[in-house]
């Protein structure tokens, strides 16, 4: 054990020595707490969190909490981490990836690190690669961590908020990335605060840690809106804009290209809907509806702004009068204008909210991963993630052999040399996992083993269970499975008896994986902890891999190969062709990530400071809500009279000002000739204006009910216009050609075009609230003078 | 009180008893088990608000949407009650006509799981007639009718 620990660490970083010590200071300290009862272990809890708070580093108290950890482990499942345990760890603890084989017994490692961070009382998370695998560690792992005074939680898909929050306000919660992204994304979604179930990020275990940080990569984590039940009240809407007449049920501001709706056509469609005030909290969906509906009938003109061309809408470019090609109205309008045609009704692209599962970890305080297969991408976890990749070695030493590939020029001979190694070790006994890259390869092989008559089983399961269970028995003697490579990952698969002393689970790699890492994974399922076993990957010119390769490099190599009679290629150098087509499909794919990274950098500073903007009308106490309200208000008419000055120096026009100030202010009544002399002063008389406001905001002050409505008002505006920023970004993205740009960084430029799109956004989301609440109030001031009139 | 709430709670979730010309405006209502979104709940108050005004003590059905699906029709109707008080149902005859009063469609429906209908008010509710209920050719888009099939004592 020494041994293999020392030439370890003869790589020679200091941090491996600086753990190697740890790990000697924790088997020191072993027989100090095999002296401890039940209650002494779990009461050190409270020992090591008083320590903490005192102010000591967790670096501190590592080595001591291991060996609490190590000890309770003995004594409730009877199993004691090993050296390289504690060494991995340790290298978790500090937020490190650690590259340790499988069978080595991850899971009992991570029983380490999440017992200490636990002790923060801001919770641990661990990642599973499947919900199967979350409900399993926590029911085995969760016992040491209970039997230590930690509460443990799981957090799966079908569970409700309520359970949710259960789970998350545990010490450590186990469960998937993407549940625990979503569960992110949902949170900022909610309209009270008590509404959330995650309560922060501070520190997470990912277990197979290339899979979700490398391969997941660019998967991301999108909630997308019911899409499609608009279809019918846009025809309604439309329908109804049709009998609206201008001046009388609607007024058109030429100057800012937008309509609104008299107090006739209000109560028009009150009417017509059978509600009360259409300006009211409840109704601002409706709102939105009616508004797109008018501006679709008075403002956006067929043959000018749009074009129908086969049925559909497409958008004309103002400045060069051509067709905008797949690219449609946002937030409704296009939705509102094909109901205004009578056309068919496209679907709504309505995203709500998006993070990718990278992004999603980079909210945590700190990470740690683990994996069989990490070295390959060190530099990119480095990069990109800052985390160290530290090799652990293993308990045993490694005695698999890993045989040499076999490269088939095409596919036919290739499955033939696989069925007859099949049959050839089949028939000594030996079990045999064929790893292919999809079920439909896995079909293909089948039928060959069926005409040469050897029983096999295709893992196809339905559900994480079934192919656990069936995976874990793919080392029975004279076993022969078909799996994909990534099927029943994180289950073991235990020697049969007998199998070890006919030489272990043999391997064979049907195909080679565009990443090495995949490949690891797959020879890593053989010769586990110190088993016999062997591998070998029987490949062909013709599978995937080579796809992706250049064609023409392609074509070259194929020209030169020399193969014997069964097609197998044996020069020039098999092995380095190989390796380097792996390479290179290898770095195309590491690119294109670190594009996607680049561009959604932009999106993700984006969401934290729109999530910010909702946390903390979300914290706010409903008395003090229309502090903010009135925070958005200023902002907006400060916006507008910066923009007033600065665009009307040369010629002023102040009507254009005062229409739209008109929207936010009650009771303006100025008329041009008033602006004219108080050049300069415009801003200081707006707001002096505004301060009529305040003092009507004050009686709603200990009103909760009315601040709580103002607060889901406030968060319901935020929430559409950046859900259609999304979708704005989105294609932003899409449009962003490498080659197009010439000399300037592509990067630069989108992350600018990012920027002014979302000081857009900003400044829609105030005059959008600012706007909507006067609508209200001024709809309610009439409300209620009618009112008194009829009490008279 | 509060500005939100003051328009929040007005009249038009409160039922309003027979006004002068006799005559009852049903209050939209939706069964609990219904999960619809807040586009469709518009679409149906649109269609509720353009039924004709009930007569005290009535019950009612009103179709406002025929859907095809395959052969099968699925009809979208209001269910009213302008009876003081709430109403269920159980086992209902329910018949489609077209403009001339041509029966196209009877079938027998069990609406115990609709439960009650409240007071003074309408709710949606979807029937299937399937395609061996019919006994028309076809049905038009326009000029349909469902009715209550009443039985003879």
């Amino acid at each position: 054990m020494l041994s293999s620990m020392k030439k370890f660490f003869k790589e020679g970083s200091k941090d491996l020595k600086r753990i190697y010590k740890l790990v000697e200071e924790v088997n020191r300290l072993e027989g100090k707490y095999e002296k401890y009862s039940d209650l002494e272990l779990s009461e050190m809890k409270n020992r090591f969190k008083s320590i903490l708070d005192a102010g000591d580093n967790i670096l501190d108290i590592q080595a001591e909490a291991f060996a609490v950890v190590r000890e309770a482990s003995k004594r409730v499942l009877n199993l004691r981490h090993h050296d390289v345990q504690l060494a991995g760890g340790f290298v978790l603890s500090e937020g490190g990836i650690a590259q340790m084989n499988t069978g080595e017994g991850k899971t009992l490692v991570s029983t380490l690190p999440s017992y200490l961070h636990a002790l923060f009382g801001n919770g641990v998370h661990i990642i599973t690669a499947n919900e199967y695998l979350a409900k399993r560690d926590k029911e085995s792992m969760g016992q040491i961590l209970e039997f230590l005074g930690l509460t443990v939680g799981l957090n799966i898909s079908q569970m409700g908020p309520s359970a949710k929050r259960e789970a998350y306000a545990a010490d450590i919660t186990y469960g998937t990335a993407t549940e625990f992204g979503f569960d992110y994304l949902r949170d900022n979604l909610v309209y009270r605060r008590e509404d959330k179930v995650q309560r922060g990020h501070r520190f997470a275990i990912v277990d197979e840690v290339d899979s979700i940080l490398i391969d997941e990569a660019r998967t991301p984590l999108i909630i997308a809106g019911r899409a499609n039940d608009g279809t019918e009240l846009y025809q309604i809407t439309a329908q109804i804009m049709k009998t609206f007449i201008e001046k009388d049920d609607y007024e058109i501001s030429v100057e800012s290209r937008s309509a609104f709706f008299t107090d006739q056509g209000a109560s028009k469609i009150e009417e017509a809907f059978g509600i009360d005030n259409l300006y009211g909290m409840e109704h601002q969906e409706l709102l939105h509806n009616v508004t797109q509906a008018l501006k679709a009938r008075a403002i956006m003109k067929l043959d000018v702004d749009y074009i129908v061309i086969d049925g559909k809408i497409a958008i004309i470019d103002k400045f060069t009068g051509r067709v905008m090609e797949g690219r449609s109205f946002s937030d409704g309008l296009h939705q509102a204008i094909e109901a205004k045609e009578g056309l068919e009704i496209s679907e709504e692209n309505e995203t709500q909210a998006m993070i990718s599962v990278q992004n999603y970890f980079r909210l945590y305080h700190s990470m740690s991963g683990m994996t069989g297969s990490a070295i390959p991408s060190k530099s990119e976890f480095q990069e990109i993630y800052q985390l160290p990749v530290i090799e652990i070695p293993t308990n045993e030493p490694i005695i698999r052999v890993d045989e040499v590939d076999l490269l088939y020029k095409d596919e036919t001979s290739k499955i033939n040399k696989i069925v007859t190694e099949v049959k050839r070790i089949h028939d000594e006994g030996r079990p045999i996992l064929i790893g292919t890259t999809s079920i439909e390869q896995s079909e293909k092989i089948s039928v060959q083993l069926d005409n040469r008559k050897i029983k096999h089983q295709i893992l196809n399961a339905k559900t994480e269970e079934d192919e656990a269970e069936i995976i874990a028995n793919a080392g029975q003697k004279k076993q022969v499975m078909l799996a994909t490579n990534m099927a029943g990952r994180g289950t073991d698969i235990l020697l049969g008896n007998d199998v070890k002393e006919l030489g272990g689970l043999h391997i064979i790699g049907t195909e080679r994986h565009e990443s090495r890492r995949i490949d690891m994974q797959l020879r890593g399922r053989s010769g586990r902890q110190g088993d016999p076993g062997s591998t070998q990957f029987i490949i062909s010119l013709e599978d995937d891999l080579f796809h992706y390769y250049d064609e023409e490099e392609m074509g070259r190599y194929i020209k030169k190969i020399k193969t014997d009679e069964n097609g197998v290629v044996l020069g020039p150098a098999p092995d380095k062709f190989v390796k380097m087509v792996q390479e290179t499909v290898e770095q195309m794919h590491q690119s294109s990530r670190y594009h996607l990274l680049k561009l959604e950098h932009a999106l993700n500073e984006q969401s934290k400071i729109i999530y910010a903007m909702r946390d903390r009308i979300l914290d706010m106490k409903p008395e003090r809500i229309s502090a903010i309200l009135l925070e958005y208000i200023v902002k907006y008419i400060t916006r507008l009279t910066v923009k007033y000055d600065r665009e009307h120096i040369a010629e002023p026009d102040s009507s254009a000002l005062i229409e739209e100030l008109t929207f936010v202010l009650l009771s303006l009544g100025w008329q041009e000739s008033d602006l004219k002399d108080i050049e300069g002063q415009i801003e200081g008389r707006v707001l002096e204006a505004l301060g009529e406001w305040e003092s009507r905001l004050v009686i709603f002050q200990d009103d909760a009910e009315w601040g709580n409505q103002l607060r889901a008002f406030m968060l319901q505006h935020i929430d559409t216009n950046w859900m259609n920023h999304l979708d704005e970004m989105n294609s932003l993205k899409e449009g962003i050609g490498l080659s197009e740009y010439g000399q300037q960084d592509p990067y630069a430029l989108f992350e600018k075009a990012a920027l002014s799109q979302f000081n857009l956004l900003l400044s829609k989301i105030e005059a959008e609230i600012s706007i909507r609440f006067m609508e209200y109030m001024k709809s309610n001031q009439q409300d209620a003078a009618s009112l008194e009139g009829e009490e008279r | 009180m509060s500005l939100f709430g003051k328009r929040d709670n007005a009249a038009s979730d409160v039922p309003k008893l027979a006004d002068q010309n006799d005559t009852v405006h049903t209050v939209l209502m939706f069964h609990k088990g219904w999960d619809i979104s807040k586009q469709e709940e518009y679409v149906y108050k649109f269609h509720h608000q353009r039924l004709p005004a009930l007569k005290p003590n009535q019950i009612s059905i009103s179709g406002i949407k025929l859907t095809r699906v395959e052969d099968d029709v699925i009809i979208v109707a209001f269910l009213r009650n302008s009876i003081d008080k709430a109403v269920s149902f159980d086992i209902v005859d329910l018949l489609l006509v077209d403009g001339d009063g041509k029966l196209l469609v009877k079938k027998t429906f069990d609406l115990t799981e609709l439960g009650e209908i409240p007071a003074l008010s309408s709710m949606p509710w979807r029937f299937l007639f399937e395609e061996g209920d019919m006994l028309a050719e076809s049905i038009p888009d326009e000029g349909w009718k469902i009715a209550f099939e009443m039985k003879r004592k």
